[in-house]
């Protein structure tokens, strides 16, 4: 056998091969579509780790901001929060108290933080809550931001998101759900370029966990577009989860 | 939609087929080798910047499918994941079939470097020096590994070493 006839053999064994190999082409494109939205987004919040730290103190919704007025329609136009401070917590200590707020309170009604199927992420409900007894206009972003705290030290953090600003009118006494989503993957592990899959998975065991949502209350007053106003936030733990 | 979803696209039409083909003759499996394929699709696409053309990005394409391939852990663990799900390929009675088998066995019993070696070398027409680019070792090596998967080749396909050079 020659080197060209070794050659047409591995060919024809190529050509064998082509239709026996099944590539699904939608569901790698979905795969992809995900991890790029998750190495994107965890690169924004590396990035954003380096700057300042902000002291988690409390801090409230101003209390000035029109709620006993008429409301007037809210304008859904933002494209981004600000960036979180909880993401820049990675690996710090942590054992601030962030009493629920007013008017505006974020709880964590459940106990458990669910891991999700075939992703390295926990999921946390929430509710933002209307404790005045008037109704707010609101925009906020669409998701809650999260930190995991074992023994004093933050050890998980929500990775960045790349999301829109959801409109709303939250009337008196009523709630509103949103889902915190946690990388289950220790933070500190995680290696430069933000890949998920580079860090070390953290264990079942129960974690506090503190949320934070980004929104903007609209005055009545100043009905300026969303894109114009201050964001502020809400937050509040430690909540006390399992993680399974 | 997203520029590298368009290249993506361009490049699965394109060369997809080439890229399904490569696979196969590096593993020898069609489940490993659609593994293979996707999980360098994967590396590649996930990358936040993709740029070139599709003939470039078939080059990293390949290039990742030959490190995923040469990385014996990820070989080995590959293999205990999934060979309960593999069955004994089909016996095929016509000849050009029955020919194919029979390279598919002997490539079977070569190393994975030696393997990516016969591969590179006389399917993909590459000289010594560019093959221990890719792989990144001496071209002194290639040539221990083409010479030692030439012997292996020839006592299965029945053939002299000296044939096949």
């Amino acid at each position: 056998m020659t080197s060209v006839e070794l050659k047409n053999l591995l060919q024809d064994l190529a050509a064998s091969g082509d239709g026996r190999v099944d590539v699904d082409e939608q569901q790698l494109i979905a795969r992809i579509r995900a991890r790029r939205r998750r190495r994107g987004a965890l690169t924004a919040a590396v990035a954003a780790s380096t700057v300042v730290v902000v002291a988690a103190g409390a801090y409230a919704v101003r209390p000035n901001d029109g709620i006993d007025r008429p409301p007037v329609a809210v304008t859904p136009t933002a494209k981004a929060a600000p960036a979180p401070r909880f993401g820049e917590l990675c690996g710090k200590p942590f054992t601030a108290k962030l009493p629920a707020q007013s008017p505006l309170q974020l709880t964590v009604p459940s106990k458990v933080l669910a891991r999700q199927l075939h992703q390295p992420f926990g999921s946390a409900s929430t509710l933002l809550t209307n404790t005045s007894d008037s109704q707010i206009d609101l925009t906020s972003a669409t998701a809650v931001w999260g930190i995991l705290v074992k023994d004093d030290v933050v050890v998980a953090v929500t990775p960045g998101m790349n999301q829109a600003a959801r409109g709303m009118r939250l009337a008196a006494g009523k709630s509103e759900g949103y889902t915190a989503d946690i990388a289950l993957v220790d933070c500190r592990t995680i290696k430069a370029g933000g890949d998920l899959s580079t860090g070390r998975s953290i264990g079942p065991g129960t974690y506090q966990l503190y949320v934070q949502l980004d929104l903007i209350v609209h005055a009545p007053s100043d009905p300026a577009p969303a894109t114009t106003r201050q964001w502020t936030t809400v937050e509040s733990g430690p909540w006390s989860v399992e993680l399974e | 939609m997203a520029d590298w979803e368009a290249a993506f696209k361009e490049l699965l039409a394109v060369r997809g087929s080439a890229l399904r083909s490569y696979a196969y003759l590096l593993t020898g499996e069609s489940a490993a080798a659609a593994d293979l394929v996707q999980d360098a699709l994967l590396r590649v696409f996930t990358r936040l910047r993709v740029r070139g053309d599709v003939e470039q990005l078939e080059g990293y394409v390949r290039r990742a499918m030959l490190n995923q391939y040469v990385d014996g852990r990820r070989r080995a663990s590959l293999w205990r994941a999934k060979r309960h799900l593999l069955v004994d390929p089909p016996a095929h009675h016509d000849e050009d079939h029955a020919v194919a088998d029979e390279v598919r066995q002997a490539l079977a019993v070569l190393s994975p470097k030696q393997r990516a070696c016969v591969v590179l070398r006389y399917y993909e027409d590459l000289p010594v020096l560019e093959i221990a680019e890719q792989l990144g070792c001496a071209e002194g090596t290639v040539k221990r590994h083409l010479a030692d998967a030439r012997t292996k080749l020839a006592a299965q396909l029945g053939t002299t070493e000296e044939s096949i050079r």
